[in-house]
């Protein structure tokens, strides 16, 4: 729809009114071709952290997206390389920020398998309490989040009263509710208080009530099935090509979870089922997590029957007492312990050579970690392989043909962290 | 709109049965959660690499530790090694491709590992390939997994790694114009003060003066010491 | 009532020190020069003292947040925000991301220094009165990260009000902090000299 210049002008006298005068006016040819670029962050409430998204816009369809990352790119990486593996912990904390103690966990296998360490059985039924914990926290809030993006604030304050009640949980266990720091190389680094498992088996018992709630407002809601239905379809082969996991990749149809191929810390021994969507958009992704929630909940009810008695740090065995902590009882009272105590936790422990790579199955996906030790006293390599790094990749395919409303439904339900993504 | 309930919950298959695992179902029963480690160690396929590794007989080799198995290949092979391990072998899912330092003194220098799995038998592939100081430079794994397009602007952005035929390799954590390549071994990890340029531009000077900041104090209280907290010369801090 | 200049003081609260700074508000000590029962000194006196009490208590008490949250202590803050803590019941209702329509700046996370030409522009387009919280060990000093990107301190580009301790802060540390602010406000001078 072009307005062409000879329209516009009336020249000659004889056509033109009397009073009136002639524009001249010169109007581009197709004034639709322009593309309109959008910034969208870093700061931005949608965005789940300082993403940037630079869209380009035909009207309201996406034609291009560029994500543009690296806003809380924090050193980690290097910071591994400084430090020994103890002094490491922390920072997995801040990893996937909202379930600090699964990133505990995934570190402290991996460092495991590196030294050739095995955990204590007691630990392991507590680091699958924490590891479930938090895959409930995290899709609690990732939900809450998604819902309030898309207009429904009801849901964030609802999940955020569970997440209180997991935080006072998780208080009890290691004295933080949020940077917990808690798994040490063979175990974890403390005994559950006494009234803890009455506590868990309340909130167990609460929470399937809960997510019915959740899904009373949600998965038939006619506003949530239409925003979220039929948006942001991830294929099969988009999935593998671009190495999705998690609630990603299962929700595109694919049967991957890493506690069922890669089992660790004993899942081989619990009874769950994992939810695997059939469309592959933002729905099925959605409701992967609240299956998944109820299937977290299942497994807890599990461990609280099967949690073996025993002390929560491996330390038995060869090279153990290079790597483990000692007891704190007997530290300021045997000499040797004490040293032990200033090795392992102060000074660094000499890796062996070799590399290893452990995955564990995280909230958000597959966080692995990537260790190469050359005999020093800080690993040669940390690699930390954050889930939404492969996840967030996918919007440069996925976003175009999208409405500009429709961002908000696909990132709420890739459901990534930027603390992982740019570590 | 008559989409009717949703995914349908399956039990995932134990895609890593038939490994021999130690930790397996009838180790001391249920709640014995003795030997995770086995579970933790036969993540690889040794059988899969050696044969795919006879395919390319020239500079390669397979080497494994605690379970997971390295394929290492020459450069140039890398790309078609991979990509023969998804379309022979199966190992279609990519997981990971990241950079290392094997420290200044190493000829060759760089690695480039790659990781891919094998969604159905359940088996994971390291494969390894290491480049020279002066010439850090591999062909592009876009062409078989597009999702490598990140991971190799991200080993460009901290080892200086270049991937011939990538669409745009451009550095995608630092700040466009960084100078250096942080996670090399000889960059410290405070870092050399590359920002205090543009520091000036964010307006820095809050009170006037460079690099000082008035703390509302009482009078008389004085405030924080004057320094430039961009100086990475190493001093320690007053 | 405006100030009378006739005697050669500057008319800003700026005193000998020179003009106060664009963009700062530094808290002092209310203590006026004379004490006046009358109200019909120089200064105003009386009349604007109340209406400063007057506007300051309105603006403390409707201090709504811009939440620049960059990493683990935005999810804090969320809680302070969410129903167990309540930020709300200070005035904090609303959590305004737009730096158009918020008071006080609330740097949540590490900020890097890629993220600080962003940080530094939001905090440019809020409008005065304006205050900035830093929330956390990162925003304080650059927290556990001495690292090559991380800015060891929001100080270095922002003028802050308040630090927050905390790696992350308890919800209960936030509100400490925001009530330490609001009594901050109520000592600030508007129209009084």
């Amino acid at each position: 729809m072009s307005i062409s210049r000879s329209q516009n002008t009336n020249r000659g006298a004889g056509t033109s009114l009397p009073g009136t005068r002639t524009l001249d006016v010169e109007v581009a040819e197709d004034r639709h071709a322009e593309s309109m670029m959008i910034n969208m962050g870093p700061q931005h409430p949608s965005t789940h952290g300082v993403l940037r998204l630079i869209l380009e816009l035909d009207g309201e369809e996406i034609k291009r997206c560029e994500p543009v990352i690296g806003y809380l790119h924090r050193g980690k990486e290097k910071v591994g390389e400084t430090f020994s593996l103890h002094k490491f912990i922390p920072y997995t904390d801040r990893l996937d920020y909202l379930a600090p103690l699964s990133n505990n966990v995934a570190f402290a296998l991996a460092c495991e398998k590196l030294l050739g360490i095995e955990c204590a059985p007691r630990a392991q039924s507590i680091r699958v309490i924490c590891h479930e914990l938090s895959r409930i926290s995290a899709h609690l809030l990732g939900l809450g989040a998604y819902a309030m993006d898309l207009g429904a604030m009801t849901i964030f304050l609802w999940t955020f009263r569970e997440r209180e009640t997991i935080y006072s949980l998780i208080e009890r266990i290691c004295g933080a509710r949020f940077t917990t720091s808690y798994t040490r190389v063979g175990g974890v680094e403390r005994d559950l208080p006494d009234d803890f498992l009455g506590k868990l088996e309340a909130f167990v018992k609460e929470m399937p009530g809960r997510v019915d709630e959740y899904e009373a407002m949600l998965s038939r809601n006619k506003i949530w099935v239409k925003r979220t239905q039929g948006v942001g379809i991830i294929t099969k082969e988009q999935a593998l090509q671009f190495g999705l996991t998690g609630p990603n990749l299962r929700g595109s149809g694919i049967d991957y979870d890493v506690r069922k191929a890669h089992p660790y810390l004993g899942y081989e021994h619990y009874e769950f089922e994992v939810p695997i969507g059939t469309e592959g958009d933002c729905y099925d992704r959605y409701l992967c997590r609240v299956m998944e929630m109820r299937q977290s909940v299942r497994i807890l009810e599990q461990v609280l029957q099967t949690i073996p008695a025993g002390p929560v740090l491996n330390r038995d065995g060869d090279g153990v007492l290079k790597s483990v902590l000692p007891e704190k009882t007997k530290v300021l009272t045997n000499m040797e312990a004490l040293i032990h105590q200033f090795m392992v936790g102060t000074t660094d422990v000499h890796m062996p050579v070799g590399e290893v790579y452990f995955s564990a199955e995280n909230p958000k996906g597959e966080l692995g970690f990537y260790l190469r030790g050359d005999g020093q006293l800080t690993p040669a390599r940390l690699r930390i392989r954050g889930p939404s790094f492969a996840n967030l990749q996918i919007l440069t395919e996925l976003l175009p043909g999208h409405m500009i409303a429709d961002v908000m439904a696909v990132l709420g339900s890739i459901d990534f962290v930027m603390g992982e993504c740019d570590r | 709109m008559s989409k009717s309930a949703s995914g349908k919950g399956s039990s995932g298959a134990p895609t890593g049965a038939g490994t021999g695992a130690a930790g397996g179902k009838d180790a001391g029963g249920r709640g014995s959660k003795v030997g995770t480690l086995a579970t933790l160690t036969n993540h690889g396929d040794p059988a899969a690499a050696a044969a795919l590794v006879a395919l390319f007989p020239a500079a390669s080799r397979v080497e494994s530790y605690q379970g997971d198995v390295r394929v290492h290949v020459a450069p140039a092979q890398e790309v078609e090694l991979i990509r023969r391990a998804r379309d022979q072998f199966g190992y279609d899912h990519f997981i990971d491709r990241l950079g290392a330092d094997r420290g200044p003194e190493a000829d060759p220098r760089f690695d480039v590992i790659t990781l891919l799995g094998n969604l159905r038998t359940g088996k994971r592939l390291i494969v390894v390939t290491t480049l020279p100081e002066d010439e850090p430079e591999t062909p592009t794994l876009c062409a078989v997994f597009r999702g490598a397009d990140w991971f190799e602007r991200e080993i460009y952005d901290m080892y200086g790694v270049r991937f011939s035929g990538h669409r745009d390799c451009k550095r995608i954590l630092m700040p466009d114009h960084f100078p250096d390549f942080p996670l090399r071994k000889e960059y410290p990890m405070e870092g050399r003060g590359e920002f205090a340029a543009p520091r000036r531009a964010l307006g820095g000077n809050v009170d006037g003066k460079d690099g000082t900041v008035a703390i509302p104090s009482q009078p008389g209280r004085p405030g924080p010491p004057t320094r430039d907290p961009l100086d990475r010369t190493g001093a320690p801090r007053p | 009532m405006t100030p009378d200049t006739s005697s050669g003081r500057p008319a800003t609260r700026g005193d000998e020190r020179g003009p106060a700074p664009a963009g700062r508000r530094t808290a002092e000590l209310v203590v006026p020069e004379q004490a006046s029962d009358t109200g019909l000194n120089d200064e105003g006196g009386f009349f604007v003292t109340q209406v400063d009490a007057l506007v300051n208590w309105s603006r403390k008490n409707s201090l709504w947040p811009l939440p620049l949250g960059l990493s683990c202590c935005a999810i804090e803050f969320m809680a302070t925000a969410a129903s167990r803590y309540d930020m709300a019941r200070f005035g904090a209702e609303v959590a305004r991301f737009s730096p158009r329509q918020a008071d006080l700046m609330l740097v949540a996370g590490t900020c890097t220094y890629k993220m600080a030409e962003a940080a530094r522009r939001v905090y440019d387009q809020m409008a005065e009165p304006k205050w900035v919280i830093s929330m956390g060990a990162c925003a304080s000093s650059g927290g556990m990260y001495r690292t090559y990107s991380v800015v060891q301190g929001i100080d270095t580009f922002l003028p802050v009000d308040f630090y927050i301790s905390g790696c992350p802060p308890r919800p209960e540390n936030v509100l400490n902090t925001m009530m330490k602010l609001q009594k901050k406000i109520e000592r600030e001078k508007t129209l009084r000299p």
